[in-house]
């Protein structure tokens, strides 16, 4: 029987009401406000909050190569110890002012321990002049650290982010979608960051919905999963390493330092202490940066330990630090010394800050580019560090061996780092930097 | 020592070993009850310590046994067993142990494995010592913690997988707060030592801080070897202040000492007491000594004082003061005693009064005999001679001129013989005192002997000179001693008229000097010896028969005394003992 155009009517009414609604819940809103809580400090470089709020001259991709953020372009000159960067035109700061060279050049110079020796404007150009070439120059300015903004009240940042700061805490911050952002309107209107958070306590606010975002450690990633929350890691970004104290009397002997070296288990710290998350780390970048990663030895040998160490007659009760408020380094060391007491050496694990002979430090990556991942690295730990260079990768392969060869630093494992979402939470996923995509991320709008 | 001092030496004697005894006695029976008491008091304490622990033990056990068949142990044994990842357990014995409130768990393996630890998390793949199978009790035992060891009340549980066991190991830490539940009496005290590590020096003491802490470990050390020991622990600076410690080791499931578990029992009370005991009883003995003069001193009054005052009377008496008299007292003994020495004295002095009048008596009639002797010689010739005056002028006047002439010569003479021998008699009488001067005796007879020199040589005497060059010189009339000493010298010249050795000596005999003089010649009788001082006696043919009376009379106004010794043929020795000091004559208050 032939329906009636009244009848097709109803039906594709009926239709579309089923249908559109579908479609409307998987796109994306804008308008949201997401609530992350972090247990590190509010304006970290490497933290949610500045990230939102402030942007770099240039940004390094997976594939290492440098791409033009707040800068257009860069020259380099008289041998890549001057580099001229031409700012991107039509750029506001949060508070409204224009982002010119010269603003850039007066909130970059007096920068301690930055690769350059001035950095002085020129028109809309920003020219950098250093000592010495730096070849990776535009790959260094895009670490977190050389961000650009003006200081605000609270210490709360005034940049050019996609987010500004309406409100501020010592510990807890809301930002707001910047209108005049450059690059496009966030898809959330606000984010509520809260700081010094501890994880257990962020899990439990996600629970009850008091968070929308908790930060997952890599040794609690399968418990998260097992609890069933939603949890995305990042790549192994995170060096965990014993760095021994330069300082320190007792540890100027090399047999000494080379016998702890030997006597440390990183098979049992990835396998049972990160629950297998993350990667033996036998050189200080991972493999996925390096590549020869896998050529360093990571195999405890107690043997060569023991050997030394009777070759030392009586060594003195070494000092263990760790971050008191972190569980899994706390573990580390007391695992640490475990070993070492099997080689016959005594170390005692005490929590930071105090007189220390060695500790354990936990290092994020900061760039795509290996050298200056790695100087920057060296340099966070505080070992000596050299200028970023274009090298090959055996050139690089020797640079982290020759940093290992002392014994001073010793890295141990490379681990993700994660982030759980809410269920109001949409879209939910990691950039390459290992940070909520915040492009990509929305929520539900509460009504 | 006198009587005085010996008396109170006696009492003061009798006062302190009596009090001495009672102290000491009282001192040893007070110890022996506090011991006894002490005793049963660290008994108790202890049953009570053993107690708590055995409760302590029970409650650990009890809380394992709940904790063994929860159920998600007993899935976590499950899937352990069934080759289930420990890793994800790692956390699982921190949560249990703070959910049971226990110090100390760690799931293990059979073979020991931990799998997980709260305690010690970083220990995991590490093993440890398992008890006994059939170990079901709770025990001590000294468990590794990062910081060293610790000690605990431990209790093994096994749970069932699903073909072999698992097991949790927990329990609770023994320290200050086991401790501080116990009830402990004033005086008492506890300790709990334990080595903290391997080094004899980290120990570790949970109890009352002393001022000598090492004496805790001292001696709980000494109790590690298994075997229960006994000490001193002082606790404050107050030297009393010690206390009588028992120290018994604490031995864990293999028999190794686990801890030393020290109780004390404060000795204060006790030596305090003693203390005092002392303290008291040196009172007492000090106040007894004090007692102990005055009753001395008291019978020193009624008993000895007449002693002493007779004793004295007496030396009185020797030295020739018979006029002494002696306090006689009342109703006592010693008063009946001063009486008859005062009866006695007053007896002494009468008889000596009356012998002295017989003896004078005696003298005079002797003198007088001796004087009508001598005056009858020359009185008898007087007769007859005026006799034969008035025959003659009767009978044959015409001779009477030539008889009268003969006759009155012979009158004459013999009148002169009167006249000497009144003469002689009247010196003898009129011997003058002496005049003292401070002496030497032995200048003196030198003197005397030089004087005397050349007739030793004529009569072939050797003269013989022993002079004690320490006699000091000494009070007397050198005139009246130099006329006594040549009589002697003249005697002895005349006793050896054959010739012979005459000795002058002189020699300090302590309180007097005493001078003999010695010859070699024949020696006198007993009746001699006897006579030989009487006025007008005399052995020679020539001689008035006074001299050694006069000897005699000289040395008894100097105070002295002279005795003869001789025997027949042995030679004569005179011995002359003066006074080296002056003695006041008391009737005439001359000095001599």
């Amino acid at each position: 029987m032939k329906r009636t155009a009244f009848q097709w009517l109803v039906i594709s009414s009926l239709l579309t009401t089923v249908i559109v609604p579908a479609q409307g819940r998987t796109r994306p809103r804008y308008g949201g406000s997401l609530r992350v809580e972090v247990s590190g400090s509010l304006w970290d470089p490497d933290g949610i909050a500045r990230r939102l709020t402030t942007e770099t001259l240039t940004h390094v991709d997976e594939q290492g190569r440098v791409q033009p953020w707040l800068a257009t372009k860069w020259e380099s000159q008289n041998r890549d110890k001057r580099w001229v960067f031409t700012i991107r035109p039509g750029l506001k700061f949060h508070d409204g002012t224009p982002v010119t060279a010269y603003a850039i050049a007066q909130i970059l110079n007096g920068c301690a321990g930055c690769p350059w020796k001035t950095a002085a404007a020129a028109g809309e150009d920003l020219v950098f002049d250093m000592d010495t070439p730096s070849p990776l120059f535009p790959a260094q300015v895009a670490l977190p650290h050389f961000g650009i903004a003006k200081g605000g009240t609270g210490g709360a940042p005034i940049g050019t982010g996609p987010m500004r700061v309406t409100q501020s805490t010592p510990t807890s911050a809301t930002l707001t979608a910047f209108d005049n952002y450059w690059n496009g309107h966030s898809l959330l209107e606000t984010v509520e960051v809260t700081a010094s958070r501890k994880l257990r306590d962020q899990w439990l606010d996600l629970g009850v919905g008091r968070a929308d975002v908790a930060e997952v450690a890599a040794e609690q990633v399968r418990r998260a999963q097992q609890e069933h929350l939603r949890v995305v890691t990042s790549r192994n970004d995170e060096l965990i390493a014993l760095v021994m104290n330069d300082a320190s009397s007792t540890m100027q002997n090399a047999n000494l330092r080379e016998a702890v070296a030997a006597s440390v288990d990183r098979a049992s710290l990835l396998n049972v202490i990160f629950q297998r998350q993350g990667e033996l780390a036998g050189g200080l970048l991972p493999t996925w940066l390096s590549g020869y990663a896998a050529a360093l030895p990571t195999a405890q040998n107690l043997s060569r330990a023991k050997e030394l160490r009777a070759q030392l007659g009586q060594p003195p009760t070494l000092t263990l630090t760790y971050d008191a408020n972190d569980a899994a380094l706390q573990l580390v060391a007391e695992r640490i010394a475990l070993s070492a007491r099997e080689a016959g050496i005594t170390i005692r694990t005490v929590p930071a800050p105090a007189h220390w002979d060695l500790t354990i430090s936990r290092v994020r990556l900061s760039s795509f580019n290996p050298s200056v991942a790695l100087e920057d690295l060296v340099s966070t730990i505080g070992l000596e560090h050299r200028t970023p260079d274009d090298v090959s990768t055996e050139s690089q392969f020797q640079r982290e061996r020759e940093l290992l060869k002392s014994n001073r630093l010793v890295p141990l494992l490379y681990v993700p780092h994660g982030f759980a979402a809410g269920e109001r939470v949409h879209s939910w996923k990691l950039d390459e930097g290992g940070l909520p995509d915040f492009d990509e991320i929305w929520t539900e709008v509460r009504r | 020592m006198s009587l005085r001092q010996r008396l109170l030496v006696m009492f003061a004697l009798v006062v302190v070993i009596a009090v001495a005894l009672v102290a000491w006695t009282v001192s040893l029976r007070t110890r022996a009850a506090f011991e006894k008491i002490d005793q049963e008091r660290t008994s108790a304490l202890v049953a009570q310590i053993k107690a708590e622990f055995q409760r302590e033990g029970d409650e650990v056990g009890q809380t394992l046994g709940r904790l063994a068949t929860r159920e998600s142990v007993q899935q976590a044994a499950f899937t352990l067993t069934h080759e289930g990842d420990p890793s994800n357990y790692l956390q699982e014995a921190s949560s249990l142990a703070q959910e049971y409130q226990l110090d100390f768990l760690e799931i293990v393996q059979a073979d020991g494995t931990i799998i997980s630890s709260a305690q010690w998390p970083a220990r995991f793949g590490y093993k440890r010592p398992m008890p006994q199978a059939d170990q079901t009790q709770a025990f001590l035992k000294n468990e590794e913690v990062p910081d060293g060891a610790a000690l605990a009340m431990i209790a093994t549980r096994p749970v069932q997988g699903s073909d072999r066991q698992i097991f949790v190991v927990g329990g609770k830490k023994v320290d200050r707060r086991l401790i501080d539940s116990l009830s402990v009496a004033p005086g008492m005290y506890v300790w709990l030592y334990r080595q903290t590590g391997s080094s004899s020096e980290a120990s570790e003491i949970i109890g009352p801080t002393v001022a000598a802490q090492n004496s805790i470990s001292d001696l709980a050390k000494s109790a590690e070897g298994g075997k229960e020991k006994t000490g001193y622990i002082q606790i404050s600076k107050e030297e009393n202040d010690r206390a009588t410690t028992q120290a018994m080791p604490l031995k864990d499931d293999s028999g190794k000492v686990a801890a030393v578990l020290l109780v004390g029992a404060s000795r204060k009370p006790l030596l305090d007491l003693q203390e005092h005991i002392k303290a008291m009883a040196l009172t007492v003995a000090a106040i007894g000594m004090l007692l102990a003069i005055g009753v001395s001193l008291w019978i020193a009054a009624r008993f000895t004082r007449p002693i002493e005052q007779l004793a004295m009377a007496s030396r009185e008496i020797a030295d020739g003061n018979w006029d002494v008299q002696v306090e006689p007292g009342k109703g006592t003994e010693l008063a009946q005693l001063a009486e008859s020495f005062n009866t006695m004295t007053h007896q002494l002095i009468e008889q000596r009064e009356r012998l002295v009048q017989t003896e004078r008596v005696a003298a005079w009639r002797e003198l007088a005999r001796r004087l009508a002797h001598e005056l009858k010689n020359p009185l008898f010739p007087l007769q007859i001679t005026v006799e034969n005056l008035v025959r003659a002028r009767e009978i044959a006047p015409g001779e009477f001129d030539e008889i009268f002439k003969e006759s009155t010569s012979t009158l004459l003479a013999e009148i002169a013989n009167l006249k000497t021998i009144i003469g002689r008699f009247s010196d003898f009488s009129k011997m003058p005192k002496p005049q003292l001067q401070t002496v030497s005796l032995n200048e003196l007879v030198r003197q005397v002997a030089t004087l005397h020199a050349a007739q030793f040589k004529e009569d072939k005497l050797k003269l013989v000179m022993q002079l004690d060059d320490g006699l000091s010189k000494i009070p007397i009339d050198p005139d009246l001693i130099h006329r006594v000493v040549s009589n002697l010298v003249l005697n002895a010249i005349d006793a050896m008229p054959q010739g012979g050795t005459l000795t002058l000596r002189t020699r300090d005999t302590g309180e007097r000097a005493r001078l003999e003089i010695t010859d070699t010649g024949t020696g006198l009788t007993p009746e001699e010896r006897e006579r030989i001082f009487t006025p007008y006696y005399t052995t020679k043919q020539h001689g008035t028969g006074l001299g050694l009376a006069v000897v005699q009379s000289v040395v008894s106004d100097h105070h002295g005394t002279i005795n003869v010794n001789s025997e027949p043929g042995r030679g004569t020795t005179f011995v002359i003992d003066l006074p080296k000091r002056a003695i006041e004559d008391a009737k005439s208050g001359a000095t001599a």
